[in-house]
C-alpha cells in the first residue's frame, strides 16, 4: 500500500529542486529543459528507458555532473557542502569496496555524512539490526551473498538519516521478503517527512510506492503528474468483465482480448464501439441474461503506459 | 579537516590491515635477512670445499729448465679486498700441486682419470718461442672464486722463478715474478695521509642508499596499492558514493596521508628493526646526523609526490589492469637514478647529476645519493626540496580537477587530449 503523504507537500518547500536543468555530453543531450521539485514526505518515480537520461539526472542532484543551463536546488540551495551530508545516494552501478568488514565501512560513510564517530557506529549497528546483518558486522562486504551486499549498500545510503534519498534500482537482487523490508525501511522515512526519489525499472514498485513519476525518454519529459492521475488518463475505455457468457457478442463491443467466452475465471478486456459508454454495455449484458461477477472500467498499468509513451515518442 | 581524517584513518587501517603490507612489513626483513645468511652461509661452505678440494695440474717439461722448479704454487685469492678483516686468512690462500710426467701420453692418460684438471706442456723451443700448451679435459670446473680460469695465468710466476733460478738472486727473482704490489693511499683536504679503506669510500653512501631503498620500497607497495585501489574504487562506483559526502580534493588530502601514515609505520619499523645495530654503525662508521635528517626530509616529500602522482594515475585509470601498467611506468622513473648509479657517484656534480636533482621524479634518490657524496649545496638542496613540494601541490591540484569528470568516464582509456579536457572541465 502506498504510504500517506505527511504532511500535504505542496505546503511545505521543496527538499529538491531542478529548474529548466539541461546537461550535454558533447552533441548527445541527456536531459533538456527538466524541472522537478521533490517535496518533503513523497516518494517520487524516475522511470524512462536505458539512456533517458535518468543517472545523469541523480548525479546533476548530488553535484558529481554540474548542468550546462538550469539550477539545482538541495534543500533550498546549492548541492554542496552540508546540504550532500543530508543527501542518502544509491547509484545504479554501484559496489563497494569488497576489503571492507560491514560495520567498518558503514561507520565510515556515517562519519562523511558528518556524524561523531559513536553516533555513526551505533546508527550503523542499529540498521544493520533492522536488516537482519547484526551477525555479519564483521564479515568483509565481499564474503556476503549478492542480495546482502544489496542490504548493505541500502543500509549506507541511509546513514546519517538523510533528508533526501535519491536510489537508483533499490530493489535489484533482493528476494521478496528483503524487498518487503526495504520498501518498509523507505516507507518509514516519507513517514517521517524525508523525501525518496527512486530511478527503477520496476514499474510495479512505482505503482505500489510512487506518489508521483517523471517518465523521461532522451532527456525530454514524456509524462508526469500523480501516479493514479496518470494512469486514469491514459484509460482507453475499455471494460475488464468477468463472468458466464459470450461477452464478446455484444453489440457495443468491437473486438475484445484474452479468452473469447466468459468462462469465470480470467477477466476479459472489452474494446468498446465509439460512442458506446460501459453503462450501455452493462444494459446489454442484463437484457442477454449473461452471468456478471465483475465490471469495471480498465486502467492501464504503468508498464503499459510506458511502452506506449515511449514507442510514441520514437515514432 | 574532520572528513580528511576519517578518509586517512580508514586508508591507514584499510593499508596496514592488508596482508600484502603485513607480508611486506615482517617478511621482507625476514626474506632479506636469511636471503643474506642463506647466501654467505653457501658462499662460504662452497669456497671452503672448493679450496679442501686438491687441485693438480700436470706439467711435461720437454724443455728441461724447470726441472728445479717448486712441485706447488700457492695463489692469494681476492687480493683487492685483503684488508677486509671478516675475510679469513685460511679461505685467501690457494695451493696447487704441480705433478710432473715425463711424457705427453702418460699425462694425458691422468687428465682423462681425472688426476689432473690439466696439462701443461712446455716445449723444447719454449725458451725462444714463448709458446705453452695447456690441454684441458672435455668439462671444466671454473675456478672463478681465484679469479684463474687458466693454469697459463696461473702458472706465469712459477715459470718465471723458474727461468731465472741460478741467474739472478732470490730476490730480484721474486720481484721479476711479482713486480708490484700497488698500495694506495689517499691524501685528504687537509693534507693527511691514510691507506686507501674501501669501507671508508662507500661508508657515506650507505645512509644516503637505505632511505632511497626505504622510499622505493614504499612506493612499490604502499603508493602502487593505493593507486590500484582506487581503481577499483573507481571501477565499481564506490567512489561515486563517497564523492557525495566530501570534495574530491578531501578525499585526495585523506587518502594520502593514510597512506603516508602507513609508510611512515613501514619506515618506522624498518628503523626499528636496525635502531640498535644502526646506532653502534653509525657510531662506528662515523656517520652524522645530517644524513639522516636530509634522508628524512627527502623520503617525506619524495613520499608525497610519489603518492599524490600515483592516486592520479589511479583516478585517470578505468581498470586495474591499466592502472598498474601506468604505476609501473611511473615508479620506474623514481628508480632511475639507480640505474645511473656508476656515472653518478663518478660525477656527482656533472650535468646528468644535477639534472636529475632537479626532475621531481629523481629529485629524491638523486638528491640523497649526492648528499652523501658529499656533492649537493645547500641551494641545490633547496631548490630540489621546493621543487619536489610544488610538483605534489600541482600534482593534487590536478588529480582533483579531473577526478571529478575522470570517475564517471569508466570503461575507455582516456588519452591526452581528454585528459586536457578533464583539466580543464573539472
Amino acid at each position: 500500500m502506498k504510504p500517506a503523504l505527511t504532511p500535504e507537500p505542496s505546503a511545505r518547500a521543496p527538499l529538491l529542486e531542478l529548474r529548466r536543468v539541461s546537461k550535454r555530453f558533447g552533441s548527445l543531450v541527456a536531459v533538456e529543459e527538466l524541472s522537478l521539485a521533490l517535496q518533503p514526505g513523497e516518494i517520487f518515480g524516475l522511470l524512462g528507458p536505458n539512456g533517458a537520461g535518468k543517472t545523469t539526472l541523480l548525479r546533476m542532484s548530488v553535484d558529481l555532473l554540474r548542468p550546462d543551463s538550469g539550477e539545482v536546488l538541495l534543500l533550498g540551495g546549492a548541492p554542496c557542502g552540508e546540504a550532500l551530508e543530508r543527501i542518502g545516494y544509491l547509484p545504479e552501478e554501484r559496489g563497494l569496496p569488497t576489503r571492507a568488514r560491514v560495520l567498518n565501512l558503514l561507520t565510515y560513510l556515517g562519519e562523511l555524512k558528518g556524524m561523531t564517530r559513536e553516533d555513526s557506529r551505533q546508527q550503523a549497528r542499529s540498521l544493520l539490526r533492522r536488516m537482519e546483518l547484526d551477525v555479519r558486522e564483521r564479515s568483509r562486504v565481499g564474503e556476503l551473498s549478492k542480495g546482502n551486499q544489496q542490504k548493505v549498500q541500502l543500509a549506507s545510503a541511509l546513514m546519517g538519516n538523510p533528508q533526501v534519498l535519491l536510489i537508483d534500482e533499490p530493489f535489484n537482487g533482493l528476494d521478496p521478503v528483503n524487498r518487503s523490508l526495504a520498501i518498509e525501511l523507505l516507507k518509514e522515512r516519507v513517514a517521517a517527512g524525508k523525501a525518496v526519489l527512486i530511478s527503477t525499472h520496476q514499474l510495479q514498485h512505482v505503482e505500489q510506492l510512487c506518489h508521483r513519476l517523471l517518465l523521461l525518454n532522451r532527456g525530454r519529459v514524456l509524462l508526469e503528474g500523480e501516479v493514479d492521475a496518470v494512469r486514469r488518463s491514459h484509460a482507453d475505455g475499455s471494460i475488464l468483465v468477468s463472468g458466464t457468457g459470450d461477452f464478446g457478442s455484444l453489440p457495443g463491443v468491437e473486438r475484445w482480448t484474452a479468452a473469447a467466452q466468459g468462462n469465470g475465471q480470467a477477466p476479459i478486456r472489452l474494446f468498446l464501439r465509439s460512442g458506446v459508454t460501459p453503462d450501455a454495455i452493462l444494459q446489454q449484458v442484463v437484457e442477454r441474461r449473461l452471468s456478471l461477477r465483475s465490471f469495471a472500467p480498465h486502467v492501464p498499468t504503468l508498464e503499459e503506459i510506458f511502452v506506449r509513451a515511449v514507442e510514441r515518442a520514437r515514432a | 579537516m574532520r572528513k580528511i581524517l576519517a578518509v586517512a584513518r580508514y586508508e591507514f587501517i584499510g593499508a596496514i590491515t592488508r596482508l600484502g603490507y603485513l607480508l611486506t612489513l615482517i617478511g621482507m626483513p625476514l626474506f632479506v635477512g636469511c636471503l643474506i645468511a642463506v647466501t654467505s652461509l653457501a658462499t662460504v661452505r662452497s669456497a671452503t670445499e672448493s679450496l679442501a678440494k686438491k687441485r693438480s695440474i700436470g706439467i711435461v717439461d720437454e724443455s728441461g729448465l724447470f726441472a728445479s722448479a717448486p712441485d706447488s704454487i700457492e695463489t692469494e685469492l681476492m687480493p683487492d679486498l685483503g684488508r677486509i678483516r671478516s675475510a679469513d686468512i685460511a679461505l685467501r690462500v690457494r695451493r696447487t700441486e704441480l705433478r710432473r710426467f715425463g711424457s705427453l701420453k702418460e699425462a694425458h692418460l691422468a687428465l682423462q682419470r681425472g688426476e689432473v684438471a690439466s696439462i701443461i706442456r712446455i716445449p723444447t723451443d719454449y725458451l725462444t718461442s714463448g709458446k705453452l700448451q695447456e690441454y684441458v679435459g672435455p668439462k671444466r670446473e671454473f675456478e672463478l672464486a681465484s679469479g684463474q680460469i687458466s693454469a697459463g695465468s696461473l702458472l706465469r710466476p712459477w715459470l718465471v722463478r723458474g727461468l731465472l733460478k741460478g741467474r739472478v738472486d732470490a730476490e730480484t727473482a721474486d720481484r721479476a715474478a711479482e713486480p708490484a704490489k700497488i698500495e694506495r693511499l689517499v691524501i685528504d683536504p687537509t693534507g693527511a695521509v691514510a691507506p686507501a679503506d674501501l669501507i671508508r669510500e662507500v661508508r657515506p653512501l650507505i645512509v644516503p642508499i637505505g632511505f632511497a631503498m626505504l622510499l622505493l620500497l614504499s612506493v612499490f607497495t604502499s603508493a602502487s596499492y593505493l593507486a590500484t585501489a582506487l581503481a577499483e574504487e573507481k571501477q565499481n562506483r564506490a567512489l561515486e558514493l563517497l564523492l557525495t559526502s566530501l570534495t574530491a580534493d578531501q578525499l585526495f588530502w585523506g587518502k594520502l596521508l593514510g597512506l603516508w601514515a602507513a609508510a611512515l609505520l613501514q619506515f618506522v619499523f624498518y628503523l626499528g628493526l636496525v635502531a640498535v645495530p644502526a646506532a653502534f654503525a653509525f657510531a662506528a662508521l662515523g656517520l652524522n646526523i645530517a644524513q639522516a635528517m636530509v634522508g628524512i626530509c627527502y623520503f617525506v616529500l619524495g613520499f608525497f609526490f610519489f603518492g599524490a602522482v600515483l592516486l592520479t594515475v589511479g583516478a585517470i585509470g578505468n581498470t586495474q589492469k591499466y592502472t598498474q601498467q601506468l604505476s609501473a611506468v611511473c615508479t620506474l622513473t623514481g628508480v632511475l637514478p639507480m640505474m645511473v648509479l656508476t656515472p653518478l657517484l663518478s660525477q656527482p656534480r656533472g650535468a646528468l647529476a644535477r639534472t636529475l636533482t632537479y626532475i621531481p621524479f629523481t629529485a629524491p634518490i638523486t638528491g640523497l645519493l649526492r648528499f652523501g657524496a658529499d656533492a649537493l649545496p645547500w641551494w641545490e638542496f633547496v631548490i630540489s626540496v621546493l621543487v619536489l613540494t610544488i610538483s605534489s601541490g600541482l600534482v593534487i591540484r590536478f588529480c582533483g580537477r579531473i577526478f571529478r569528470v575522470a570517475l564517471l568516464a569508466t570503461g575507455t582509456t582516456p588519452k591526452l587530449g581528454q585528459l586536457w579536457q578533464w583539466l580543464r572541465t573539472g
